[in-house]
């Protein structure tokens, strides 16, 4: 892993760019402090997501956010989709870039989910390993987010906080806190959200998601189509107590509403971050 | 029971979730609440689901021209047969059109694969790579007497197809929420172009002199055999102003990326 600076201080409360969205942003300057893109959707060649976003990037930090690394795949590396990466991040300049601890397919099938991993020695290893792999070809440290899952596998040996913490410091990489994500996968698999967010190291987090989710057939499901929920709002705020000024932006990916819903709901997480943080909300890079 | 290795239990986990394996559910812990079918469910479902929401939203007017049973029949046969490689979720209909073309029972029906491949080639006009569009002025300013050696480099985005069918005028029809024409076979086709002008894809019918010269120009051909070729078309006293303006409308639209004369490679404009 190259030699690169310390945790990057807080972009504030961002939200995820939705081409529903391009002309409320670019005609109002909506009160956001970043936006957060899809790296897929910006693989394009040109054309109009390429000139929205290079427009947005001129007004916005924005970070890299991907859904198809695959980064606990035991299938080899994807190094036609990492060089795409690369490239985008060279466009954009990205203040970081994330993607999930999980997996998306094997022997060349994609299956366009994000799969949980077993919490096992050996997934740790392997996913360590492509994580310093992948940090050492962007030339960057990576941050990884905790996924939403409805299974846990039956040969797991460690708890999944206890894997994200000890993937983050074996590995050297940053890691994306979901908030929601948390709660759903709590609430599937009988435990206490806090008790995730308690063992993650603080150095290590540089990011938060909030997001909503739905009732599926007697568990929850991470489907980003509803406001975020009071309980995970105040997850969030236990988020804020152990973490402090995260950059920490909502995710809506269906059901997409006017961008004046998602900003109230942005500024309900600035409201608490204020109760929680007093003046250290305002932290922001420069 | 030997534990199965990381890359065994994501082979039986994806044959589980794309083909309905139960074999994965040894793997699954049992849950505090529901069961271990229940929540492998969750997954199959939303595999399906989630590339029919592709397809429904890449192919909105085979959708609605095929009506939601007959789509969604369509789109669980082409998850089913080709299922996605790519990473990117942008490219998993990249072989529908090819699909609903040659699957019965849709392939008793061309218009269906006809009305996708257009579709697909909007898509695929709408983001291509961008490149400056050449002017009047870039034209005019070439010497008169290179004018027959003129060849032109079209823009990314510009596609030529020729389906055998209706499909683009049942197309037009639907994006202007009116009753679509029934389908119809078209002895000689009708060629569409295909092209993208300020940022939105667009598409027209052309008249066959017009479509067999813009074929040949995006071949290389110059300007002088194009004027032989509609020369042999249609009336040879007009044949050097016919090309001609179908040149100026092809610039007048955006599709030509640059005009070079003599050997050398089209320059791009600006």
């Amino acid at each position: 892993m190259p030699a690169q600076d310390g945790k990057p201080e807080s972009l504030g409360f961002g939200l995820g760019l939705r081409p529903q969205h391009y002309g409320e942003i670019l005609d109002g300057n909506p009160q956001v402090d970043w936006f957060e893109v899809i790296s897929e959707n910006y693989f394009a060649a040109g054309g109009q997501p390429m000139r929205m976003l290079d427009r947005i990037a001129e007004r916005y930090p924005l970070v890299m956010h991907g859904v198809s690394m695959s980064i606990a795949s035991t299938s080899p590396l994807d190094m036609t989709y990492l060089e795409r990466l690369r490239a985008l991040a060279d466009r954009v300049n990205p203040r970081w870039i994330s993607d999930h601890l999980c997996w998306t397919g094997v022997h060349g099938v994609n299956l366009h989910d994000l799969l949980p991993v077993p919490y096992t020695e050996e997934a740790l290893d392997h996913v360590c390993d492509r994580i310093a792999r992948v940090q050492d070809y962007l030339g960057r440290r990576i941050a990884i987010e905790n996924v939403s899952s409805y299974i846990e596998y039956a040969d797991s040996e460690m708890s999944e906080w206890d894997f994200v913490a000890e993937m983050a410091r074996r590995a050297d990489c940053w890691l994306l806190l979901d908030v929601n994500n948390v709660f759903v996968s709590g609430a599937n698999h009988a435990f206490d959200g806090a008790r995730f967010i308690e063992t993650i190291p603080v150095d290590r987090v540089v990011q938060f998601h909030l997001a909503g989710h739905s009732e599926g057939n007697g568990h929850l499901i991470d489907t980003h189509d509803q406001p975020v929920s009071d309980a995970v709002f105040h997850l969030y705020r236990q988020a804020l107590q152990r973490f402090g000024p995260v950059s920490t932006m909502i995710e809506r990916d269906d059901n997409i509403p006017p961008l004046a819903e998602l900003l109230a709901e942005l500024d309900r997480a600035r409201a608490i971050a204020r109760e929680v943080l007093g003046d250290a909300t305002e932290i922001r890079a420069a | 029971m030997t534990r199965p290795t990381l890359a065994e239990l994501q082979a039986r986990m994806q044959a589980a979730i794309k083909d309905g394996d139960d074999d994965a559910l040894a793997l699954i812990a049992a849950p505090p609440h529901n069961s271990r079918e229940d929540r492998l469910a969750t997954y199959r479902n939303a595999y399906r689901l989630r590339l029919a929401a592709i397809l429904r939203d890449d192919f909105d007017a085979v959708h609605a021209f095929l009506g939601d049973a007959q789509f969604e029949a369509l789109s669980a046969a082409y998850i089913e047969a080709c299922p996605s490689s790519t990473p990117n979720a942008r490219w998993f209909a990249d072989r529908f059109p090819a699909f609903a073309a040659a699957t019965a029972p849709w392939n008793a029906h061309p218009v269906i694969g006809d009305l996708a491949a257009l579709q697909w080639a909007l898509a695929g006009a709408f983001d291509a790579a961008d490149r400056e569009a050449a002017s009047l002025q870039d034209l005019a300013a070439l010497p008169p007497e290179r004018a027959m050696d003129m060849v032109l480099a079209f823009t990314p985005s510009v596609r030529l197809l020729t389906p055998g069918t209706n499909a683009a005028a049942i197309l037009s029809a639907l994006r202007q929420d009116e009753t679509p024409p029934d389908a119809a076979s078209l002895p000689n086709g009708c060629a569409t172009l295909v092209w993208r002008a300020d940022l939105q894809a667009r598409y027209r019918p052309l008249e066959p002199e017009e479509a067999m010269l813009l074929a040949e120009a995006m071949a290389g051909r110059s300007f002088g055999l194009l004027c032989e070729m509609a020369a042999m078309m249609a009336d040879p006293g007009t044949a050097a102003p016919r090309v001609a303006g179908y040149l100026r409308g092809w610039i007048e639209s955006g599709m030509v990326a640059g005009i070079a004369t003599g050997s050398e490679a089209p320059a791009p404009a600006g």
